[in-house]
């Protein structure tokens, strides 16, 4: 009988069980228990199912990463639920001071500061909170311009992080402003180049990005624009537009997906410092109520699903690696 | 022309699908629990996973005509703002 070893002069190692995927990529073994030759392969991005949401719901705050995460407020209604997430499954923890709907947050799941959106009665606040993994704090100090509907550095610190652009009642307009956070108070800084809500962002206080949104009443966007710690810069435009996607990861690897455009969508692109490219649908179209946090293009996390908020979740990860066992005749 | 396969399945979440699912047949999630697979052995066994309810496509999509008319009553039930934000859904067809 000819062998790997009496052919190519290499010897294939022998494994009781097989390896993780991720961790064999490229490699060939032989498992002693099944008796079968395998190996593990790279391949594309994809979707899959997160754990459920305590409280289903949409348009609500979310930072962190996929693997631990924290989520507060959200629509119906004003919700002041807060929940956070370990990779596997959400907890509910204590809840935010004030509903809120349209807010959103950056910092991680143990020290994160939600700000902003709309409270009870509909009016649109400046409101700002700091969790610290157990409670809210509500600070003092409020946003400059109450709004709704902003983008934000979901990966920078809960001391140092910014929100921008965003839309606001009275009268009604979408707004450029944005505003940083330095732990006790906020700071006007460079406006955005287009005014827009509901976009997709992410980063950090000194490099972030925005892309997508809607221009009020009703002109979607397909924009990019790049945040380097002093000013904006138009770069690539995705290629669809839309509005209120979830999105992830920073200036040089970042995902957009889900969201709006002009009906629920789940396209996913895939930012690489320099363009967007199309790849691996969500499962379920996110009918404009799409959230994200994560720290990268390639590691995401989706909640806020479906035209009635729902509880569904979706974890991206890129790439995906599996094992194959080689048929032998 | 999309080859198709149809069923209703709760997503319970964590594990419902696996990025390796995902790479081995098309999932196309909708409302009311309707789930578009792809009609080969891999989306089959995940049918079977999740024990899925199998569906014609007329049955899924009448599934999902009605959800969507659920989700236009409540759009006709809003203020002027959220429809100027919001275009009122609209039937679509399953692939």
């Amino acid at each position: 009988m000819a062998t790997i070893k009496g052919i190519k002069g290499i010897k294939v190692q022998s494994l009781t069980s097989d390896p993780t995927a991720s961790e064999a990529g490229g490699q060939l073994w032989y498992n002693t228990t099944s008796s079968a030759l395998k190996y593990a392969i790279e391949g594309a991005g994809a979707w899959a199912s997160g754990g459920a949401l305590n409280n289903g719901r949409g348009q609500m705050g979310l930072t962190g990463i996929v693997t631990a995460a924290v989520t507060f407020g959200g629509i119906p209604g004003q919700k002041t639920f807060t929940e956070t997430y370990n990779g596997t499954a959400w907890t509910e923890k204590g809840d935010i001071n004030t509903g809120v709907q349209y807010n959103v947050g950056f910092g991680t799941s143990t020290a994160a500061t939600n700000v902003g959106g709309v409270i009870v009665g509909g009016d649109d606040t400046g409101n700002t909170e700091t969790w610290d993994g157990t409670s809210w704090t509500t600070s003092p100090a409020d946003l400059n311009t109450a709004r709704q509907k902003m983008s934000a550095s979901n990966q920078a610190p809960s001391s140092a992080g910014f929100i921008f652009a965003g839309y606001k009642q009275s009268p009604n307009t979408s707004v450029a402003n944005a505003e940083s956070w330095d732990g006790t108070s906020w700071t006007e800084i460079a406006d955005v180049t287009t005014a827009r809500e509901a976009g997709g962002g992410g980063g950090t206080l000194t490099a972030a990005f925005l892309a997508g949104g809607n221009v009020y009443p009703n002109t979607l966007k397909n924009n990019t624009e790049i945040w380097n710690g002093t000013s904006w810069t138009e770069v690539n435009n995705l290629n669809t537009a839309r509005q209120s996607p979830g999105s992830s990861g920073t200036t040089t690897s970042a995902l957009i997906y889900g969201g709006t455009d002009g009906s629920p969508t789940a396209v996913t692109e895939q930012w690489d410092g320099t363009s967007w490219t199309e790849v691996a649908d969500l499962a379920t179209a996110a009918e404009g109520k799409g959230k994200g946090c994560g720290v990268s293009g390639d590691s995401a996390l989706a909640t806020g699903f479906d035209g009635s908020p729902n509880t569904i979740t979706e974890e991206w990860t890129s790439p995906v690696y599996s094992t194959k066992t080689v048929t032998l005749s | 022309m999309a080859n198709n396969t149809y069923c209703v399945a709760s997503n319970w979440g964590k594990g419902f699908f696996t990025h390796s699912e995902r790479n081995a047949f098309h999932l196309e999630g909708h409302a009311g629990d309707v789930w578009v697979v792809g009609n080969n052995a891999a989306g089959v066994s995940w049918i079977n996973k999740v024990s899925g309810a199998a569906k014609t496509k007329v049955e899924a999509q009448a599934i999902v005509d009605g959800k969507v008319e659920e989700s236009q009553t409540h759009w006709d039930s809003q203020d002027a703002e959220y429809k100027a934000l919001y275009p009122r859904p609209t039937k679509y067809t399953l692939s």
